[in-house]
């Protein structure tokens, strides 16, 4: 009975610190409307995100499909009476010989188009087709046509094959096309239609004043250029800059409805497999070693503080390091020389896809590290004495149960890492990335540009239309950024199942 | 180990033993025989050292950096703690089974496989035969002999225990040391495993640390009594037959803590 009365008493004593009956409704009213505050902040967040997310897919998509006006260079009326679909092989090789016979240039012209169209010969051999004929050789027509395995009229056989005149050109064309080939070869060679004005879909539909003061200026424009008064625009028309050719082509800086982004697609994943491959095993390895084996001592204290600040160490910074270190003090090995693999012995320069995919390593180690790290840190030590407990040995230990069981989380530093390497430019301006290159790379020791940097390029032309390209590019770089992470993701998830 | 084949009286024997974290001394001064094929229990309050002189038997205490010990521990008239020994292979003579059930997370078979596959045994059918005489020796193969690709993380919480057991068995130890097998199991799987104990000491010598006096009283033929001394450090009190602890302790302190005066 007395204990009842002490705790009692205790209690009432303290209890005057604390709210009575009707403060306390009060007191948790006013938590509860500070906790509802905070939700609403959190919320806000969120719909902020979302939303800067959604106005990025907006305005990159929004200049990716526009309507477009058209200007013909060779209005097709004047080349023949019927629709240019509707005209047979022959007629459409009169076209080709018609308009390269009228103007100054055009056996050049076509003589070009057919080394490049028809025969698909390389600037090398050109250039030896010319040597040959200056030593006063005879280059025939048969002995070019027969290695490429093309057609040809026999009358043109024992010719010259740069002697040629356009009629003889003209018939070679001819002859290697189908009628649809030898059309689309009219369109983009006789009449070259360019674009010249584009609207995003809701400019034209919105705004269909501005879009014929537009057109009206376009008009005008060109009619005092061209000094040709009948100038007429088509009629504006849908147009995705989103095409099969964006990745089938190269880049193309006269016409952007052609340009292309071949060359930098191979080269973007080119550099992206290296680094991965590089920095990778690097960086699991060293996370490792600075958890599993390294004892805590000063020395492993100061990397892990370097390593830890190196992450955040601005990306120009590596690019100079990869100047100075890869392409410049180990230009032997990163041109391929030392290997007789450079592009030619007295051209060899560091400024290569292996040299970019040593500095992206680096860029990234840091990352993969501390990931990695944490992967490692995350994995039960219950485990660890467990293997250990059966006679493991510390390889033993770390190969069957810290690394699959860490496999998820260095995984996640993966995709991390490869996001921001994807996206990388500063380091490889430096490095010596070159944005007007029309050369696949064929391998670690070619030169190269790479996606972002290419669509950086295309902003900057002055024609307006690039920026269309340019907006293409980008889902082009996203769309392939989100397929390599949905390979890591894809990972992780077998690993997170192999793990229960 | 340079002396496989070497023979002692005793499965374990500790002499002069101190053990240091750091600086830190945690156990002082241990001398002690364990009877082969008995179950030797370690008593005694929170912190008096019990669990790390248990885990300097198999050295597993070197995992903890800064750890050391002084003193000898010998095993086949061996010293554990000498300068030619590898505790690899100290850990598969002398295994170990843990107070949490910590199984791999594998199939029940590569759980058990895991011992003798880094030991070198790649064979199948061997695989297969040691994994089923370790699961029938720990009492588990009837439970799980029609399931063995589940995984072991989803069996009970002494089917778990019995599965680290089964594991440990699967090297074929000499000596199984366990810290506190069944302070997190209900006592009806409590009971299982100390039956599982009865059994298995007439193969293999057990050592077990115990909060559980009453457990300590049923399952141990020996019982070893520690407690806190000057700075922290654990003792050796008294270590004599479970029936003698119980009923006739030589010291004070002892009888202090199993009649529950203190601790």
């Amino acid at each position: 009975m007395s204990a009842t009365e002490n705790s009692t008493n205790t209690v009432s004593q303290y209890s005057q610190y604390l709210p009575d009956d009707k403060q306390l409704q009060k007191n948790i009213a006013r938590r509860n409307r500070q906790a509802i505050i905070w939700k609403y902040v959190f919320l806000f967040s969120i719909v902020l995100a979302m939303f800067s997310l959604f106005m990025l897919f907006f305005s990159i998509i929004r200049q990716a499909f526009t309507y477009v006006t058209i200007y013909d260079q060779v209005n097709p009326a004047t080349l023949s009476d019927k629709p240019l679909e509707n005209l047979s092989q022959q007629e459409l090789g009169d076209v080709i010989e018609n308009h390269y016979g009228a103007i100054r240039t055009g056996r050049n012209d076509i003589r070009t188009l057919v080394f490049n169209n028809v025969l698909g010969l390389s600037l090398s051999d050109q250039e030896k087709i010319a040597d040959r004929e200056r030593a006063k050789e005879t280059v025939t027509v048969r002995e070019v046509f027969e290695d490429k395995d093309k057609k040809y009229p026999a009358e043109l056989a024992d010719q010259s094959v740069i002697r040629l005149d356009v009629v003889g050109y003209a018939a070679l064309i001819e002859q290697n096309f189908d009628q649809e080939q030898l059309y689309d070869f009219v369109i983009k060679n006789v009449v070259q239609p360019l674009i010249v004005n584009s609207w995003t879909l809701d400019e034209y539909f919105f705004s269909r004043d501005k879009v014929n003061q537009d057109i009206a200026d376009t008009e005008a424009r060109l009619r005092e250029d061209k000094k040709d008064p009948t100038i007429e625009l088509t009629e504006p028309k849908f147009h995705s800059w989103v095409q099969w050719h964006l990745i089938t082509k190269t880049i193309d800086l006269s016409r952007p409805e052609d340009a292309g982004l071949r060359t930098a697609i191979i080269g973007s994943l080119w550099m992206i497999t290296l680094t991965i491959l590089i920095a990778l095993p690097l960086g699991v390895g060293a996370a490792i070693y600075l958890e599993e084996y390294s004892s805590g001592g000063w020395l492993a204290r100061i990397i892990q503080t370097n390593i830890d600040n190196l992450a955040g160490v601005p990306s120009i910074i590596y690019g100079i390091l990869g100047l100075a270190l890869f392409v410049r003090a180990l230009e032997k090995i990163t041109s391929g020389d030392i290997f007789g693999l450079g592009v030619g012995g007295n051209t060899a320069t560091g400024r290569t896809i292996l040299s970019a995919s040593l500095t992206m390593g680096l860029l990234i180690l840091p990352v993969i590290i501390i990931n990695a790290q944490e992967a490692i840190r995350a994995v039960p030590d219950s485990l660890r004495q467990a293997s250990y407990g059966l006679g493991a040995t510390k390889w033993q230990t770390v190969w069957n149960h810290v690394l699959p069981n860490a496999m998820p989380g260095i995984l996640t530093g993966t995709i991390l890492a490869i996001s921001r390497a994807f996206g990388e430019t500063a380091v490889l301006v430096v490095v010596g990335s070159i944005t007007r290159i029309t050369v696949d790379p064929s391998g670690p020791f070619s030169r190269f540009t790479v996606l972002p940097l290419q669509i950086f390029a295309l902003i900057t032309q002055p024609q307006a239309q690039f920026r269309n390209v340019a907006a293409a590019g980008i889902l082009l770089l996203l769309t392939i950024l989100l397929s390599l992470n949905a390979v890591a993701v894809i990972l992780r998830s077998r690993f997170s199942k192999r793990a229960v | 180990m340079t002396n496989p084949n070497g023979t002692s009286k005793y499965a374990l024997e500790a002499r002069n033993l101190h053990i240091f974290y750091s600086s830190f001394r945690a156990v002082r001064n241990v001398t002690m025989q364990i009877e082969p094929n008995k179950i030797t229990a370690l008593i005694g309050p929170s912190g008096c050292g019990k669990s790390t002189l248990l885990r300097s038997f198999n050295r597993m205490n070197d995992l903890v950096l800064g750890s050391h010990a002084e003193g000898e521990i010998l095993y086949r008239g061996q010293n554990l703690y000498g300068n030619n020994v590898d505790p690899v292979e100290v850990r598969r003579r002398i295994g170990m089974v843990f107070q949490k059930p910590n199984p791999f997370p594998k199939s029940i078979f590569d759980n058990i496989a895991y011992g003798p596959r880094i030991l070198g045994q790649r064979n199948k059918k061997i695989l297969g035969e040691i994994v089923e005489r370790s699961l029938r020796q720990a009492a588990l193969w009837d439970d799980v002999k029609d399931n063995l690709k589940k995984s072991g993380l989803a069996l009970s919480g002494g089917q778990q225990q019995r599965l680290c057991i089964a594991r440990t068995l699967a090297v074929e130890p000499e000596i199984i040391l366990m810290d506190e097998p069944c302070s997190a199991l209900d006592p009806i799987a409590t009971l299982r495993i100390e039956e599982l104990m009865r059994e298995l000491k007439e193969n293999y010598t057990i050592i077990i640390v115990t909060h559980n006096m009453q457990q300590a009283a049923r399952v141990s033929d020996y019982t070893a009594f520690m407690l806190m001394g000057n700075e922290r450090a654990g003792e050796l009190i008294e270590y004599d037959q479970t029936e003698r602890i119980f009923t006739k302790p030589n010291d004070s302190r002892t009888e202090d803590y199993i009649t529950g005066r203190f601790g």
